[in-house]
């Protein structure tokens, strides 16, 4: 199956990263739809069809946990939400968890270990 | 507890040092050869390429990386796994405030697994040409390395006020 990936995040030089990545970790990634903040995500995730979405935590107007405190409210079905940030705080992961993400990488990362993360997400 | 000014301890310097040379081998897979304390180097820091990161909470400041376009260029090339001749000014600002991100990231998730220490952190800011960044001198403490890599040299540090 060929995944449909929203990609979130205010850095395009991680956006290219995280794309790069889930090639090489073996995800099959059918389309992907990149966002520079939590709204343009948000909007972009409304328009449907995603199964997974990758959120940075850190973004400027409007962040990560903003992001999933939205999506979670507006988008039925909402796809996995996995955050990608260098916010590794048990409290903001917390956090995130409560707004409906589903799994967390830190950054930096290797590709096994983005791959390793998603498939429990996606097998789920 | 504060919102302005420091009531925790900043890091060491040994500190800085490892947290900085952690991300570049794990992100660029460049590890340092060499690094050495250059604090008081941030007080009238002129690079070429200079990115910074503020924070607030326990404390207020910013950490920042500096080094010279021809090292930043190389270090966002080799993170895209593109060629330095395929890299704009954007892409380098970009990524070079990504690895920032991802030192500043470290440092504060280090840094607050003290108790009741809070830090707040902005998203990057990336400058180009020779910089004097006269913030700098009004801070109150100052903590820089410079790394020694194939390429050349990159500094990072944090600087607080108040």
């Amino acid at each position: 199956m060929s995944y449909k990936v929203l990609i979130v995040d205010d850095s395009a030089t991680m956006r290219k990263i995280i794309m790069r990545s889930l090639r090489q970790a073996g995800i099959d990634v059918g389309t992907t739809v990149e966002a520079g903040d939590g709204a343009e995500g948000l909007a972009a995730l409304k328009g449907g069809g995603f199964d997974l979405v990758l959120s940075d935590v850190n973004m400027p107007n409007m962040n990560g946990l903003d992001f999933c405190k939205a999506a979670k409210a507006e988008v039925k079905p909402l796809p996995p939400i996995v955050m990608i940030t260098t916010e590794g705080s048990e409290d903001i992961i917390a956090q995130a968890m409560n707004e409906g993400a589903q799994g967390y990488v830190k950054k930096p990362f290797t590709p096994e270990k983005l791959g390793e993360s998603l498939n429990a997400v996606l097998k789920k | 507890m504060t919102d302005s000014g420091c009531a925790a301890e900043i890091h060491s310097v040994a500190k800085l040092a490892s947290i900085g040379a952690d991300v570049l081998t794990q992100a660029i897979a460049m590890t340092p050869s060499a690094h050495a304390e250059c604090s008081e180097r941030l007080r009238g820091l002129v690079r070429e390429v200079v990115s910074t990161l503020a924070f607030a909470g326990s404390c207020q400041g910013q950490f920042v990386l500096a080094t010279s376009t021809d090292v930043a260029k190389h270090m966002c090339a080799t993170m895209l796994m593109l060629g330095e001749d395929e890299m704009s000014n954007d892409e380098i600002a970009d990524g070079f405030g990504e690895i920032l991100n991802m030192m500043g990231g470290n440092y504060k998730n280090d840094w607050i697994a003290t108790d009741g220490r809070r830090m707040d952190l902005t998203v990057p800011s990336t400058v180009f040409g020779h910089v004097a960044l006269t913030s700098m001198r009004n801070a109150t403490e100052l903590r820089a390395v410079e790394f020694e890599l194939d390429v050349g040299k990159m500094m990072f540090g944090i600087v607080t006020y108040g």
